[in-house]
């Protein structure tokens, strides 16, 4: 389980936790990353930080949260926190445009209640979100079996067994079955046994369904996630126009009904299929439009999805882009080349790119520093003369991925701790801000002045509080953060985007691995 | 073209940043070749700054994110009114390991243990006069009814009551204090060997 980390990932996943959950819990966090221990090893760790209550607390957090993670062994429970579930704390915001897009308003809120809270029956849900919201129970509920219906939202296991220091959980047998009784609980109280000390407080009647927990199905999420990034990948084509878009779209939805969440290609999808899920979602177009459409789309690929050449596009589509930002034009130019052909020489690369041999060396140079291409010498004759040597320039995608994963984990740890450090430079700036506020809203509640005494005091009251200077640094420290911001979304995509590269290319090498196998076997039977 | 051959001559600069956050992180990094590009002001993006934002805002409010205690050198009037009250924090505690259990504490079993022997012991006094009075009824209205049955299910009974009476009277430290006498508990009669190792110490012989 460690052997895919490095050390940038980790410490970028420190950073989240340090931001969602304060400085003591990154303490913890660092540890529990980088290791799986006891809670006797824990401690001993963090002896001279925290104090042992401390440590549960937050481990239970964790745990809450669905970070934490824990095995019984013989030595005792053992924990440990896996990145990948951290680094699922940056891609709500673009799951919650995703969930809004799809399933409206209330839904969106609904699954930002379920993150925000880790765990939570439905219950409680809906009775968060309607009072946030102002919104119907009924609409809420409606959007709870949408959001379940469509799997975003999954149980959490059932106990099986509680008597052993660490929980048994039985295995899910319907994970997105609603529960048939719900919002029940009420403000009765529930008569107590004479038994009981007279200490414990009244108990209200609980829901039936409190003890069945949902959390966020996080797989399902992400395939939402890759199945926008095709659209978009499908969107780029300008033959295309929008019905074709959402044709795509409307196909991709039915190859998910149909295929693993992991796989890298869906089964075959019929005609029919699309053309029902098009009548069922309100896209007017008819059959013949349909099969005229989907033709456009994929002649040849008799109605397999395939998700990995997606990507594959899509990755190379980044790379170059980050070749674009960094170096110029006509090292992209190159590398497109190189893509296509595989292996080539500088020579081969100056006849085909035509450029000049000077300005092809300058950039197979640069490129080679930033590790986006690779060389390897080939020894004609025994002797290794150098004179005689060949050098082969490549392109290797995958370690191109794995580099720039390690990149873009560090730029957006960077820009994270960042962020934090503006705001906490700029802290006293901030909360006179607020502390203005609050006095100019109390002066607007006020309803013992009139009109223009009220202005004149919110007058007094802003130049009393902050000067001309202040304002210009505020404003500048707002749109400071917004661009900070939006610059670690646009990371995450591109980090999202090459870890799902390296995962598809992961389970390919694994499925070409078991076929060797299979054949070695039959070939010795 | 020009960048690179001007490239050529030398390095670009090192440019010495110092970033802060809760210790200083002096870094040297080297300036960018060409300018960024500009972000987009695509509205989507903009819509997931604000969620980030609320998102980030509810963490911080809620139970789960603890602020460092910054150690002041002094003690400010504002600082008991300026801290905001969060709820506690109540994980399930089924779905955890006892081990991260806070609030349950297996050490303090005496006390409820007393407490329980002294209900049982109650209890059983009660039932055993309850039996009785019921046993003396029944003799008078049924003599049929064997007394010498009932007596040894009395005395089973006993002996199970008073097996586990034994057992929760199990012989304590504190069966060995003596209540309500002048002697010290912590009184060490040494004996006359005590001092008697010292050859060579000078003392002042008072």
């Amino acid at each position: 389980m460690f052997r895919d980390m490095t050390t940038v990932e980790v410490d970028l996943c420190v950073a989240i936790i340090q931001e969602y959950f304060g400085h003591d819990a990154a303490l913890v966090g660092k540890i529990l990353l980088t290791n799986m221990l006891t809670f006797h090893g824990l401690i001993m760790d963090l002896k001279s930080k925290l104090s042992v209550k401390q440590i549960r607390r937050i481990m239970a957090i964790f745990e809450h949260h669905n970070i934490l993670i824990y095995t019984a062994s013989e030595r005792g429970v053992r924990y440990t926190i896996p990145i990948e579930n951290v680094l699922r704390i940056l891609r709500i915001p673009r799951s919650m445009v995703i969930v809004k897009l799809m399933y409206g308003k209330v839904a969106e809120a609904i699954f930002e209640e379920i993150f925000s809270q880790g765990k939570i029956s439905c219950s409680d849900c809906i009775r968060h979100v309607v009072e946030r919201l102002q919104c119907e129970i009924n609409e809420a509920k409606a959007k709870f079996v949408r959001l379940t219906e469509s799997q975003l939202l999954i149980k959490c296991p059932e106990i099986e067994n509680a008597e052993y220091d660490c929980p048994v959980f039985a295995p899910l047998v319907d994970p997105f079955m609603m529960p048939s009784q719900i919002l029940d609980g009420s403000d009765e109280i529930v008569p107590m046994e004479e038994n009981l000390r007279k200490r414990k407080a009244t108990i209200y009647k609980p829901d039936s369904d409190a003890n069945t927990l949902w959390s966020i199905n996080w797989p399902r999420v992400e395939r939402f996630l890759r199945d926008e990034l095709i659209v978009g990948l499908i969107s780029q084509n300008e033959l295309l126009d929008e019905t074709s878009v959402n044709l795509a779209r409307a196909v991709l939805k039915v190859g998910e009904i149909k295929a693993d969440l992991i796989a890298s290609q869906s089964n075959p999808i019929a005609v029919q299929e699309v053309s029902k899920y098009a009548r069922e979602h309100e896209i007017k177009l008819s059959r013949d439009e349909i099969e005229q459409k989907l033709s456009i789309l994929g002649k040849e690929s008799s109605g397999i999805i395939h998700y990995d050449l997606a990507f594959d596009c899509i990755c190379r589509q980044n790379i170059e882009s980050a070749i674009r930002e960094k170096l110029d034009d006509r090292s992209v130019r190159i590398f497109r080349l190189l893509c296509t052909k595989g292996y080539l020489e500088e020579e081969q690369m100056e006849k085909l790119a035509m450029l000049s041999s000077k300005e092809v060396k300058e950039i197979c140079y640069v490129l080679l520093d930033h590790n986006f291409i690779t060389i390897r010498p080939i020894h004609r004759t025994n002797d290794f003369n150098p004179v005689r040597c060949l050098y082969l320039y490549s392109v290797q995608l995958q370690q191109v991925a794995k580099s720039l994963v390690c990149l873009s984990s560090k730029a957006l740890r960077n820009v994270i701790i960042r962020r934090q450090a503006e705001a906490k430079h700029n802290e006293t700036l901030t909360d006179r801000q607020l502390k203005m506020e609050s006095v100019i809203s109390n002066i607007k509640k006020d309803t013992n002045m009139d009109e223009e005494t009220k202005n004149t005091q919110i007058a007094d009251v802003k130049e009393m509080y902050l000067t001309e200077s202040d304002i210009v640094k505020l404003d500048k420290l707002k749109r400071a953060q917004t661009a900070l911001h939006k610059a670690a979304l646009e990371l995450e995509q591109s980090l999202f985007i090459f870890q799902q590269y390296l995962l598809f290319k992961k389970s390919s090498t694994l499925q070409i691995a078991d076929k060797k196998k299979s054949r070695k076997k039959t070939e010795i039977v | 073209m020009a960048a690179y051959t001007a490239l050529k001559k030398e390095p670009p600069p090192l440019y010495p940043v110092v970033y802060y956050c809760d210790i200083f992180i002096i870094g040297f990094f080297w300036a960018l070749t060409r300018d960024p590009l500009p972000l987009s002001n695509a509205k989507e993006l903009e819509y997931m700054v604000d969620i980030t934002h609320e998102l980030l805002q509810r963490f911080h409010d809620s139970p789960f994110y603890l602020e460092k205690e910054q150690k002041r050198d002094f003690r400010r009037y504002t600082d008991k009114y300026c801290s905001t009250k969060k709820d506690e924090f109540e994980p399930f505690w089924n779905r955890i390991p006892a081990e991260l259990n806070w609030k349950k504490r297996s050490k303090d079993t005496k006390p409820a243990a007393k407490k329980r022997r002294t209900e049982k012991l109650a209890t059983f006094t009660e039932e055993n006069l309850q039996r009785l009075e019921q046993a003396e009824n029944m003799d008078k209205s049924k003599e049929a009814v064997p007394p010498e049955e009932k007596d040894e299910e009395l005395e089973d009974e006993q002996e199970e009551h008073g097996i586990v009476e034994d057992d929760e009277e199990a012989i304590s430290d504190e069966d060995y204090l003596e209540g309500e006498n002048d002697y010290v508990q912590t009184y060490f009669d040494a004996g006359d060997d005590f001092d008697a190792d010292d050859d060579n110490i000078d003392e002042d012989a008072y």
